[in-house]
This record gives C-alpha cells, structure tokens and sequence, in this order.
C-alpha cells in the first residue's frame, strides 16, 4: 500500500471517529432538503403562473373563434372588432423553466417571464403587465434561500470546518516534527490528508445535491452530472484554500481566521465589490428614466403622424371590412416603433456594456462564477432573459408584420385563423453549445482560482514552509 | 553511520551550530550535553534535514541529508521531546499508521502487538486511544516504531524530559536494546546522570561548538557534573 494511500486512509478513519462529520452531513442534508422545498415552492408557483398566462391566450383564441362562429353576423360585426380585425390580435410569450429551477430563483425575478403582444402595442411597454408586484420586495432585497446560496454560501463554511485545521493542527500540538521525520514528503502528506476530505467533506454533500435535485426536479443525467461536476470542483476549490492557509499558519485559530478571511473575501465581498465595480463603470439608466424617454418617443410618433393625418387623403366611404382609421393607427405604430427603437439604442448599448461587464466579472471569484453556473443551469440567467426579451421583441415584430397583411388585403379574421392560423410564441433556447460554453467558462474560472492556489502552495512548500526553526 | 562534516548554521548574526565534525557508529551512544541554546537541537535538525547548514555536510548512512532527505531519514527514527500520537487513534493504530509511512512490510496485528509488546506498552494499553496514553506510553509506542522499523540511526531530543524516574529508566533500558541491536544513537539531554549511565560517548556543546568530547566511562558521575557546571558557568561568564 502507498504512503498517499496509508494517509488518505488514516485520515478518514480520524474524520469519521471525530464525531463531528455525521451532524455536518446531516445539517448540510436538512439545509439542502429544505432549500430544495423552497425551490420546488417557487418553481411550482411560478409553473402554475405561466400555466394560467397561457390559459389565457388559449381562453381569448377560443372565445374570439366562438363569437366569429355563434355570434358574428354582417349587421353586427363592428361590434365585434376584436375578433374580426387582425390588429387586435392577442398573444401572450411566456418564458419556459429552465431544466433545474429549483436550483436557485437567479436573476428570475428580477425580468420578466410573460409579454402581452397587441399589434399596435408600443414594444417598450409588452412587458408591463408581468413586471410589478411579481415578488415580495422583502424577499428581493434578502435573497432567498435556494439551493445556489447553500452551494455557494455554505458548502465553502462545510469544507472549510472539517478542514481548516488541516495541517496546523499537527503543527499546534507539536505533531508536525515528527510526521515530518518520516520518509514522507509534506506535499504527498499535504495531498493525501486534502483528498480524505475532498472524498468525505465535498463527495458526501454532491451526493445529497444530486439525491435532493433527482426528488424534485425533473432533471436529465447531464444536468444532474454537470450540477455535480460543478459543484465538486467549487468544493475542491475551498479545500484548496483550506490547504493553502496551513501553509502559514501557525497554529489552527490562524487558519480558521485565514480560512474565515478568505471566505469572507471571495463569497461576500467579492459579488458586492464586482457589483460596485460594474455600476461605477458601466451604470445601469433609471428604468424610469428610460420609461419616460421612451413614452416620450410614444408620444412624438403619434403627434407627428396626427399632423400628417391632416393632410391625408379622407376615409372612403363606404368604409372597406377594416376601417381606415386603424390604417392610420398602424402608421402610427410603426413610425412610434422606429423612434423608439432610436431611443432604445443608448439604452441598449449599455445594457450590452454593463452585460460584459457583469460576465467579466464572474472571474474575480470562484463563488459569482459557481453561482453563475447555477443560474444557467436554473434557467435564471440573466441571458436567458435578456435572450427571451428579444425574442419575444422579435415576435411582435412578426405579428405587426403578419396584421400589415390582413390590412393589405384588407381581410377579416376567420375561424380558421383561430383555428390553426395563429402564430404562437416559441422561446428558443440557446444552443446547447453555448451554454456548455459559459458553463465551462464558469468552470474555468474555478479551475484557475484552484490552480493559482496549488502553484503559490508549491512555492511555498519549495521555500521550505515546513520549516522547524 | 551518523557523521557531519564542519556542520554549520547560522539565523542572521547568530551562530547556532559552528563547524560541527562528528561520526557516531553502529552500536554507539553519542549524548550531547549543554545548556539551552547549545546547538543540540539544531544538529539534530540539520540530520533531519529540517534545517539547511550554512556550511558543511550531514550525512545518514553515508547519504548527505540534503541531496536525499527521504532517504536519509527512511534510515532515522526521531523522537522528540513529545511524542504526538494521534488520539483518535488507539496504540496499535498509531504505530501500524506510522511503521507503514516507513515502509515497514506486514503490520499484521500479531506483529504490531510484538512491537509494542517488546517496547513496554502492556496488552491491556494496546487498544486503547493513544488520546488517554502517558508521555511515557507515547515514548514507548516510538520505540516499538524504532524496533519495527530497524531503524539505524536514532536522533533523541530530550527524550526523558517530564518522565517520572521508572519510566526513564525503562526508556533507557529500551534505549541499550536498540543500541544492542546495531542503531547508532544521537541523543540531547542534560540528564548528566542518565546520561554517563547509558552513553557510549558525550559531547560537551557550548554556542554551537563542540567543546570536548570523551568516553562516558572516562569520568566518574561526580567528574561528570564538575565538568558540565564549569563549562556552563565558562559559558555564563561566571
């Protein structure tokens, strides 16, 4: 048998006699089961509301289709102009779960997961309706407690209290000379002791991590495997600094207060400073500012397109199926939609700037890349977002386009189109590829923290950090 | 088999081992004496390879120390003044831990408790957590490692420091069994009694010099003690 092996093995059987492993597993098994329920809580209620939006467009088609079918007559039909006229069409674009909402709210909360889309809606307000009053404020300003903060807040707390004092305990109580004394280099005796506690401090928490995912999210292997993945190497990385403190400390109330330091640092500080850093330098505009500019631009259009209305030709007489004024109303909206499009620009640049700012970001800490990871692999990234917002952008572009048609042609609304005519929202995911890319990204930036760590401890173990003097 | 050659170190300004020669065979017991500060400690370090000499050379059964650490000290058994044993952990435990970091081949339970068994650590203490285990139960457990490992050279800091007179004579007598057996002994005490009782040779060290050395035997208890206050108080400047 190895020394390593020798070591690794002794090592667990001192970990599991402590008698303090169990009551960790167990208090890491009962926050997680707990943040799981939580998750499972959010994720059922905001399925349930997406579910009722989309209710909602499906109950609006089927009660149109049933007025043009039982209702609708030649005498009667402006009553009904909402089913008959394209330009009131009505759809709602909802943003689908991601595979492991459970995992963490995210940035969920902070966009919004349904659109209401009219033709001649301003594009700037479709997602009003689904914005305010979403989530408690008090839960907003605290956090929740999701499945991502036990990861990423209190997993580091576990793996750094079974082993902060993983070397400077020998050294507290004189054992250090001794061991040293033996023909066992202090980086195998460093290595093997880290591996018994990556075995039975971060495998014993992953594991209850996918158990706790595969009861309540309906989860594939490869998200399972990647969460996994993930969340080991996070582990490793605070076992990592564990390690690295007892390089230089004394005794084991220096390591806990460097292991506590660093915590500290990288999970609390760090995403507040990054955060810091990124509005001094890429600020984020006053929504309400931009609601106002852009209401503004609203506002401008249909002045401007009024004043041409003046001069316009007058509406024919006997109106044709759809009467000239919703013509006028279309010619409004799109010249609305170009200036606000204008105004969205500036906007829209910054969004994109304070956007790379937050992803360059992930790389000052291993915690905002794991929870960025999480966020993705929640669904409730913020790109994703930002992706179904253009989409859904992208989809009343294509609804205005397709009621520009039935004006053209100056055609009425069947129950056909009801039927099988209507065109419906589909968000599309990124591609698979692109996830796996910023995920390995995230992954990336662990591994490199990780990295950093075991090369400034090799050099500190070859300037002889064992040093008896 | 324990031998330095104008061994010497030195922290800053200060001269803590100056030009040391020694050369302790199989079968010897070399005692260092001095006072605290002396130096012992540090030629104890320096054949560990704890330490890297300012100048000169530690050599382990004709290994030099600093070329080959691991090698030199797979040939060494150290114990320090306390010996730090796991207490998770009972007797048997720790020394089948440290006989196998050694590279000592089949630690069978039989043989562990042999081990144990023939350095004084009695059946009943076997088992138990080396937690609840005297210093000189801890002593005892080192030296069984010593007598599995066959270890050829013995480096002894105050060894006996803090034991009561029973277990150091047991400790000792242990000691001549291992002498017996072939090790070659470095030990730094300033039992001067104890000392001329077990010793082959004793070296007299002050401000990291060697100041003499003789055959134990050469100088009665009494001449012993003369000769160390005399030094000492040379040393104090008295």
């Amino acid at each position: 048998m190895s020394t390593a092996t020798i070591i690794l093995r002794t090592e667990m059987l001192r970990m599991v006699r402590g008698r303090w492993l169990l009551p960790l597993w167990l208090a890491f098994l009962a926050v997680c089961g707990y943040a799981a329920w939580e998750g499972a809580a959010w994720s059922q209620q905001r399925g349930t509301a997406l579910a009722a939006i989309q209710d909602e467009e499906r109950e609006v088609h089927r009660m149109r289709r049933d007025q043009i079918v039982n209702e609708l007559t030649p005498e009667n039909k402006a009553r009904y102009g909402g089913a008959i006229y394209a330009t009131a069409m009505s759809f709602r674009a909802t943003l689908p779960q991601g595979e492991l909402p459970v995992l963490t709210a995210g940035q969920a909360e902070g966009y919004p997961m349904a659109a209401k889309i009219f033709p001649f809606v301003a594009s700037n307000t479709i997602f009003d309706e689904y914005m305010a009053g979403m989530e408690n404020p008090a839960v907003l300003a605290a956090g929740r407690f999701d499945l991502a903060f036990v990861l990423v807040w209190l997993l580091p707390l576990l793996v750094l209290a079974g082993s902060f004092d993983l070397w400077s305990f020998e050294r507290e109580r004189g054992m250090e000379p001794w061991l040293l004394a033996q023909p066992v280099s202090p980086a195998r005796y460093l290595l093997a002791k880290a591996a018994a506690r990556a075995l039975l401090l971060v495998g014993p928490p992953v594991l209850v991590l996918v158990a706790v995912l595969r009861f309540t999210a309906a989860a594939g292997p490869a998200a399972l495997l990647q969460v996994a993945l993930l969340s080991a190497l996070y582990g490793l990385f605070w076992l990592g600094l564990a390690t690295f403190v007892n390089l230089f400390a004394r005794n084991a109330a220096q390591a806990a207060l460097g292991c506590v330091a660093g915590w500290l640092a990288l999970v609390v500080l760090a995403p507040a400073l990054a955060l810091g850093m990124t509005d001094l330098f890429a600020p984020r505009a006053s929504p309400a500012e931009r609601t106002n500019a852009l209401r503004a631009m609203a506002m401008q259009a249909r002045a401007e397109v009024r004043r041409q209305a003046d001069a316009a030709p007058p509406e024919r007489l006997p109106a044709p199926n759809i009467p000239d004024n919703l013509r006028k109303r279309a010619l409004e909206v799109e010249r609305g939609e170009q200036l606000i499009q204008a105004a969205v620009q500036p906007y829209r640049a910054q969004d994109e700037r304070r956007q790379r700012w937050m992803d360059l970001s992930r790389a000052s800490s291993p915690a905002i890349a794991f929870q960025d990871a999480l966020e993705r692999l929640a669904g409730a990234d913020a790109g994703r977002a930002l992706r179904y917002q253009d989409q859904a952008h992208g989809f009343l572009l294509g609804v205005r386009r397709l009621t520009q048609r039935y004006l053209e042609q100056d055609r009425l609304l069947t129950a056909a189109d009801y039927e099988h005519g209507m065109p419906r929202f589909v968000y599309r995911e990124a591609p698979p590829g692109a996830r796996l890319g910023a995920l390995g990204v995230d992954a990336g930036v662990m591994a490199l923290f990780l990295l950093a760590l075991l090369a400034l401890g090799a050099r500190r173990l070859r300037r002889q950090a064992f040093h008896t003097e | 088999m324990l031998r330095t050659h104008a061994l010497s170190k030195t922290f800053g300004a200060h001269r803590a081992l100056d030009s040391l020669d020694l050369d302790i065979a199989p079968g010897e017991i070399f005692c260092m004496l001095g006072a605290n500060g002396a130096g012992k400690t540090t030629t104890i370090k320096l054949l560990l390879g704890f330490l890297k000499p300012t100048a000169g050379q530690a050599l382990v059964d004709g290994i030099d120390v600093q070329a080959d650490p691991a090698g030199a000290r797979r040939r060494l058994l150290y114990l320090p003044e306390q010996v730090a044993l796991y207490g998770e952990l009972s007797g048997l435990e720790n020394l089948r831990y440290f006989a196998g970091l050694a590279g000592v081949p089949d630690c069978t339970p039989q043989r562990l408790r042999g081990w144990l068994g023939a350095a004084g650590v009695p059946p009943a203490a076997v088992e138990r957590r080396a937690g609840d285990y005297s210093k000189g139960m801890r002593q005892k457990v080192a030296i069984a490692l010593a007598i599995a490992r066959s270890a050829r050279g013995l480096l002894l800091d105050e060894p006996t420091s803090g034991l009561d007179p029973t277990a150091s004579a047991e400790f000792h007598r242990l000691l001549l069994g291992q002498r017996d057996a072939g090790a070659a002994v470095l030990m730094a005490t300033h039992d001067l009694f104890r000392a001329r009782e077990v010793a082959t040779t004793i070296g007299l060290m002050r401000d990291g010099r060697l100041l003499c050395s003789f055959k134990a035997q050469e100088l009665s208890a009494r001449e012993l003690e003369q000769l160390y206050l005399d030094e000492m108080s040379a040393a104090a400047g008295v």
